[in-house]
Formats: C-alpha cells, structure tokens, sequence
C-alpha cells in the first residue's frame, strides 16, 4: 500500500524481516558449536538493502555504460537471502569454526538493532493513529 | 510453525543435545571408579557425537534450498574401547589372579573440562533462546498503542 511505503513502513519491516531471519542463522551457529564439520553462516544486509534501494523513484545519472546504475539489483520482497558460509579465525581440530564470542555480540547486536527498528516502526504507527484520530 | 517460532526449537534441540552430554559426563565422573557392570568387566568411558540436523521450511524442501536453520542432536553414544586401568590390590573380590584389579581409564580432570564446557554451551543456547524471546516480544509490542 503506497501510504504505508511513504511512512516507510516497509522498509522496516524488511529490515526486521531480515533481523528476525538473521536470528535464525546466528541461533543455529551456536546450537552448533560443538558439531564436527559445523561451517558458520550469515546473512548480509546489503543484498536486501541494494535491491531496496533500487526501487526508490529515485535514478542515478550514468555518463557512461560502466557506471553502476539504480538497476534493480538483487531483492524484491518476494525473494529469499540465503545464508552463507563464513570465514572466521576460529577452526577446531574437529572443523567447525563457529567463534562463540563472535556470535554472542552478533546476537546482541542484532537484537538491539531489531528493537531500535521496531521502536521506529511504533513510532510511526503511532503518528497514523494521531492523524486518523484527527490529533485528538 | 514458521519464522521466530522455529528459532526456538533450534535451541530448543541443542540445549537437550548438551543436558544429554553433561548427563553422560556425569554418569563418567561417578563410575571412574567401578569394577563391576551389567555386561560384566569394568564401566567404560561413554561421550556423544554430535550431528546438525537442518530444520527446513516447506518452501524450502519445495525449492530445494539450503535450510536456514539447523538444529543438533546426539548422533551417536559412543562407548570408548580403551584398555582398563590395572592396579595391584590381590584382596579386592575382582581382581584376576595375579591379583590385578581392572578399573575404568577416566581422567576425572578431562572430564570436568568437559563438563565446563558443555555448560558453558548450554549457557550460550539459553542466551540466543533468550534473544528470540525478545524480538518476539517487540513485534508483539507494534500492536500495542
């Protein structure tokens, strides 16, 4: 819905699409902590970001081909970010190289940003409440 | 149930895989010292192997995708086959002829480090649970006024 999109509404909810999935992913590196060959995933923010980006109304000038352009890039809401295998300094004998201080600030980190993001998003429902109440 | 929802049973499974595993370092500790077993012969050494089990949604069993969560379980016990301990005490009721009393090969020590460490794990799991906990508890927080 074009009202939501202007209040950026769904760019927040991708991002808390994106944090909720990326839980997901860093809650399964650390059930496996301890699994032998376990390799430890991610998920990148800019793939959803850059294709977010792409569909602002907004179209950078290219003088030349080689310029990067506003093209969509990568992600509509429809597609899916996979997780992919990271490269830590931690590698046990038994091959697993999940890093558990790592994913123990990430987990912090991540939980922190999703409530920053959804704190937002209240605040913006709350604005909409305020304009459908007429201000009262 | 799909989404956060499953996140949880992610730990879910790998706080029961470690509650398995410090059950069995437990059972090691308390039987360093037995000469006598069901089986017969002195208790040996058990730990597990653990193994991650992907938790795969429908679209992605559909879309043959790699699963985004993946959860762990004990594979396998595994009951060590080392040499036991012999000692000499001739008036112990088990020992062998020559007065040899076979005990179970248990580092107490290697066990507590492992101990720790699986607690430590399980700590960890309780924290990520945590964390799900709380994000869930924001979304449902939007729909407060």
């Amino acid at each position: 819905m074009d009202f939501f999109a202007q209040a950026g509404i769904e760019r927040m909810k991708l991002y808390m699409d994106f944090a909720s999935k990326r839980q997901q992913v860093i809650s399964s590196n650390i059930a496996n902590i301890e699994t032998p060959g376990y390799e430890a995933k991610d998920l990148k923010f800019e793939e959803i970001f850059r294709g977010e980006l792409s569909q602002s109304k907004v179209e950078l000038q290219r003088s030349d081909d080689r310029h990067r352009g506003s093209k969509p890039v990568l992600l509509r809401e429809e597609d899916e970010v996979r997780p992919r295998r990271t490269f830590t300094d931690s590698l046990g004998n038994d091959l697993n190289n999940v890093d558990l201080d790592r994913e123990m600030s990430q987990l912090a980190e991540n939980v922190l940003k999703f409530s920053a993001v959804a704190q937002m998003t209240r605040l913006k429902l709350g604005l909409v409440r305020s304009a459908i109440r007429e201000g009262r | 149930m799909s989404g956060s929802m499953s996140a949880f049973d992610v730990s879910a499974s790998a706080l029961s895989a470690n509650r398995r595993r410090m059950e069995l370092l437990v059972t090691n500790i308390a039987n360093s010292e037995t000469t006598r077993t069901p089986q017969g012969g002195p208790y040996q050494r058990r730990d597990v192997v653990f193994m991650s089990t992907p938790l795969q949604s429908f679209s992605e069993i559909l879309l043959e995708e790699a699963p985004l969560l993946e959860g762990v379980r004990v594979d396998e016990i595994v009951v060590t086959q080392d040499q036991p301990l012999l000692k000499y005490d001739p008036s112990h009721p088990d020992a062998d002829p020559n007065g040899y009393v076979a005990y179970p090969k248990i580092n107490p020590l290697e066990e507590m480090a492992n101990l720790i460490g699986a607690t430590r794990s399980f700590e960890a799991n309780i924290k990520a649970f945590e964390a799900v906990k709380q994000i869930v508890q924001r979304s449902i927080e939007l729909g407060r006024g």
